[in-house]
């Protein structure tokens, strides 16, 4: 029987209850240049990809076939539509490419930074393609930072510099940024600095970490609502480990989400003043949840019946009016749902399965190099062993990334299970993987005495 | 007896001698032998929510009875053959190697039976997510049923 320690988690087990071992300040300033220079090279890399693959084409490219809202629609589908009409002046409106006035149909955000790009360099053009996929590419680049201090803070050094040579080099991970208008690689800057200002309050004393916190999930819930899934569970964690360090946790708790709202509100007004109703962020939650839930459903979302691609569909919009459609639509789903309770287990099911394994990419069309179900299985396994190893070490924080990428997928669950929608939470399943595989290759060096250092520490625990 | 309640028995008695055979590879003294309640109730709430999902998956593609048993026992075979390797690679000796290919087999059952009836993966796929759901399955199992007395263990356990 022989006993092998690694030795990059051993100083870590004198305390293991700690989020992080203390570090010389030298090692700040080299730590601050690797993370510049991986920020930098992760932006570049990004920019090449849409230069040399011309990604910036598949959002300009003319729709020549018959679609209801209109032949600028692959510029960004809904997103690209608010943002013309907000960049014309016309408000925040029309998200299906014809003028159906004020709109809730997205989360406000990332709409409004693409208009702004379009008031500076044309709407739909190709230089304004080119901006939004580098604005992408800046966010997943800035996303390196998140990364590698909540590797360093849940791990080591060690994970954090594999975390962020993998955010930034690997191709899987550039996919979203450079190829897509759409609000995925802000989701994921955010779910990442969220999961960072989360440790930070458990661990801290002060309510600055609060504050941010709370600032922070508000500004999440302006660009994707759904990102808010994973804040009960994480607002939980925090109190839990408060709760075993005997340390006051209720009022902290409250000014989150006091403060949430609070960043949420002008919003929340604007919908009620401009649409009629009382709604939250985005409205069509009730229309995606029938798109995935009728009899016969695959549970993929149909775009047949979407207004976007179907004109019947788009003057029934038009007709009853955004709240209106989504309401019916709504209504139509839940009767399904109340009809058929065991076919809609049986989706979310399939759902749930498709959203870890990839499988719903076999249902999308092939769009080049960089689609295949099993890179999906390439991260998510890996990080389950991770997980799992994690939970076993008893490294604090392991469980928070557990929650938030278990828990922020629930509106996917219910509707329908895309994988671009899994890019918000790559982040936390890259450090979760990273850390499984730092921790194999250890164990492959010991096992088979490949390193030359490695010495059986039989008896000595 | 309805397709519902031979599905439910199937998964209760095939979970139940595998949960068997792993607290069998328990040391007495064991904290986790403590779980046994748990993992049976947990157990007896998946294998009602399986044979139902297996049901419906049957109504649209009804196999014969005996194509699901040999099918079943050479997903075992495969699991338990990928549980043992899994457990001679992680080393150490924490639980038995029954308890590895116990696990290996569970994991494999849940993994085929997971991406059969619920997701659209091709077969090649599925076979090797089967056969990573069975090395998976053996690694949780030895990194959360560890005895925390004991003195030996893998490094990939530290």
């Amino acid at each position: 029987m022989i006993e092998t320690i690694s030795p990059s988690l051993a100083p870590e087990r004198s305390n293991p209850k700690s989020f992080s071992a203390e570090r010389p300040q030298s090692r700040h300033s080299s730590a601050r240049i690797a993370i510049g220079s991986m920020v930098i090279v992760a932006f570049l890399l990004r920019i090449l990809v849409i230069f040399a693959f011309h990604t910036y084409e598949y959002q300009t490219r003319i729709i020549t076939k018959d679609l209801p809202a209109g032949s600028h629609y692959a510029f960004g589908f809904e997103t690209g539509s608010i943002a013309g009409a907000l960049a014309r002046g016309e408000g925040f409106s029309s998200p299906f490419g014809i003028q159906s006035g004020p709109t809730a149909w997205i989360a406000p955000v990332y709409p409004s930074m693409c208009a702004v790009v379009f008031k500076i360099f044309g709407i739909y053009s190709t230089a304004s393609a080119v901006a939004i996929l580098s604005l992408n590419s800046l966010f997943a680049a800035f996303t390196c930072i998140p990364i590698y201090l909540l590797a360093i803070r849940l791990f080591d050094n060690r994970v954090a510099q594999l975390s962020i040579w993998a955010w930034a080099t690997f191709p899987f991970f550039m996919r979203w940024p450079t190829t897509w208008v759409w609000e995925v690689s802000l989701s994921a800057l955010l779910m990442a600095c969220l999961a960072l200002l989360s440790i930070k309050a458990a661990e801290r004393e002060g309510q600055r970490a609060w504050i941010l916190l709370g600032l922070t999930w508000g500004f999440a819930g302006l660009t994707s609502p759904s990102l808010l899934a994973a804040m009960p569970f994480s607002l939980l964690w925090i109190a839990w480990q408060r709760k075993r360090r005997s340390r006051t946790y209720a009022v902290s708790v409250l000014l989150v989400i006091v403060l949430c709202f609070a960043v949420m509100l002008p919003w929340l007004i604007r919908n009620r003043v401009r649409m009629g109703h009382y709604l939250f962020v985005r409205d069509n939650f009730g229309f995606e949840f029938y798109l995935g839930n009728y009899h016969g459903s695959n549970g993929f979302g149909f775009s047949g019946k979407h207004p976007a691609a179907n004109a019947k569909q788009l003057i029934y919009f038009s007709e009853l009016g955004e709240v209106g459609y989504i309401r019916h639509f709504q209504n139509e789903a839940l009767q399904f749902v109340r009809e058929y309770p065991e076919e809609f287990v049986q989706l979310t099911f399939k759902r749930f399965v498709c959203f870890w394994d990839g499988s719903s990419l076999n249902f999308e069309k092939r769009e080049g190099w960089y689609w295949r179900p099993w890179e999906m299985l390439l991260l998510v396994i890996p990080a389950a062993f991770g997980a799992a190893l994690g939970l076993s070490h008893r490294k604090p924080g392991t469980e928070l990334l557990l929650l938030i990428v278990l828990f922020y997928p629930i509106p996917y669950y219910l509707t329908y299970a895309n994988v671009r929608y899994r890019h918000a939470i790559e982040p936390e399943l890259l450090v979760l993987a990273c850390f499984f595989a730092c921790s194999l290759w250890n164990h492959v060096r010991m096992r088979f005495a490949l390193a030359p250092s490695a010495e059986p520490l039989e008896g000595r625990l | 007896m309805n397709v519902w309640t031979a599905w439910f028995l199937a998964w209760v008695i095939a979970g139940l001698v595998v949960l068997a055979v792993i607290a069998h590879g328990l040391p007495r003294q064991s904290e986790q032998r403590k779980l046994n309640t748990a993992a049976i109730a947990g157990w007896l709430l998946f294998s009602a929510f399986a044979a139902e999902i297996t049901r419906l998956y049957l109504t649209v593609y009804p196999l014969p009875a005996w194509t699901c048993a040999l099918g079943a026992l050479g997903i075992a075979i495969l699991g338990a053959i990928v549980g043992l390797a899994t457990g001679w690679f992680i080393g150490g000796h924490i639980v038995s190697r029954t308890t590895d290919i116990a696990s290996g087999a569970l994991g494999a059952l849940i993994t085929a039976w997971v991406e059969i009836t619920s997701s659209y993966n091709h077969a090649e796929y599925v076979f090797a997510i089967m056969l990573i759901g069975a090395a998976f399955a053996t690694f949780v199992f030895r990194t959360s049923l560890r005895p925390r007395a004991s003195q030996v263990r893998s490094s990939l356990l530290q």
